[in-house]
């Protein structure tokens, strides 16, 4: 019961023509376009920033040579106080290695000796008996 | 057909819930994965708004590699948020879409080309083919504006605004353009909707 098509046949409603809308061919790009275009993209993509390494300073070279700034940190520490027991009491460190004694040391010295040696004669109480 | 546009949220991650301007700004920083995302959102479009305003699958690819190109240009200049980075897309692709079809003209094809129902093949004869067919056909007889218009309103699913600023002309231009464009289609497929199953 179709009627045959005709020229003067009455223009198509919203909605058939929504049908046809709807059914719009829509190509999809090749893989030929996409690489085509991803080309492009490489082509023209600005450069990412490097990230920037910083120069290496003296000391933060010297801290890398021996092991990091704890180490360092310890012989600094180590070699400051060497220099502080040099400078501070150097008499002491002389007397002690290769320098005779004075008379002052020499008395006390002898001064103990006697008294090691009494008590060695007077063992126990003998130091009650000199002092009554 | 509309197509879902892309959120303001952010993602940690590639994918689509980046907006397109998150993606432009990640392009020209450098990031090698934006440039695919993009392309995967605007070439399809693009693509078949060329082909239907200039019935020709190779000069549209011609336009969208083109307007891509363009937009990789133009990406570490792009201010985000001033523009929509589709309805620029667009607006290129009509330009370049208009000067084939003046440069077609230049050289004696001003006459549209015939319906292409001749050429369906065999397994063309699907009722949804046809449509499509009689419908690539009846949008190369309207005006290039009116044919901008209908296919940005009615196939790509644009908002008269973003029409407007497509084409550099009214919203009030853009309803006119598209009411007599599909009154004109629905003149021309008036004798065909019997065959059309419309």
């Amino acid at each position: 019961m179709t009627r045959p098509p005709k020229p003067d046949a009455a223009p198509l409603d919203d909605a058939a023509l929504n049908a046809l809308f709807k059914a719009g061919s829509r190509p999809q790009p090749s893989a030929a376009l996409t690489a085509r275009i991803l080309r492009d993209a490489a082509t023209h993509q600005p450069q990412a920033a490097q990230p920037v390494v910083p120069e290496r300073g003296l000391f933060a070279t010297l801290a890398a040579v021996f092991g990091g700034w704890p180490t360092l940190g310890g012989l600094a520490t180590a070699t400051l106080a060497g220099l502080y027991i040099g400078f501070a009491q150097p008499d002491l460190l002389g007397q002690t290695l290769d320098q005779p004694l004075d008379q002052t040391d020499a008395d006390f010295v002898l001064d103990l000796t006697e008294e090691d040696a009494l008590l060695g004669l007077f063992p126990g109480d003998a130091l009650f008996f000199e002092e009554g | 057909m509309a197509y879902p546009e892309t959120g303001m949220d952010m993602a940690l991650d590639h994918g689509t819930q980046l907006t397109d301007d998150a993606l432009l700004a990640l392009y020209a920083g450098g990031d090698p994965l934006a440039a695919s995302e993009l392309t995967a959102r605007l070439a399809p479009r693009l693509l078949s708004f060329a082909n239907k305003m200039l019935h020709d699958l190779t000069e549209a690819e011609d336009v969208v590699q083109d307007t891509m190109l363009r937009l990789w240009k133009m990406a570490p200049d792009w201010v985000p948020g001033a523009a929509k980075l589709s309805t620029w897309a667009f607006r290129v692709a009509s330009n370049l879409c208009t000067d084939r079809l003046r440069k077609r003209r230049g050289i004696g094809l001003d006459e549209i080309a015939e319906p292409v129902s001749d050429a369906v093949g065999a397994e063309a004869q699907l009722m949804q083919d046809e449509r499509a067919t009689a419908l690539d056909a009846a949008l190369q007889t309207l005006p290039d504006r009116q044919r901008q218009a209908v296919v940005l309103r009615h196939i790509e699913g644009l908002s008269n605004p973003d029409i407007a600023e497509i084409l550099e002309i009214s919203t009030e231009a853009v309803e006119s353009l598209t009411a007599r464009g599909k009154r004109a289609l629905a003149a021309t497929l008036a004798s065909r909707k019997e065959e059309l199953g419309l």
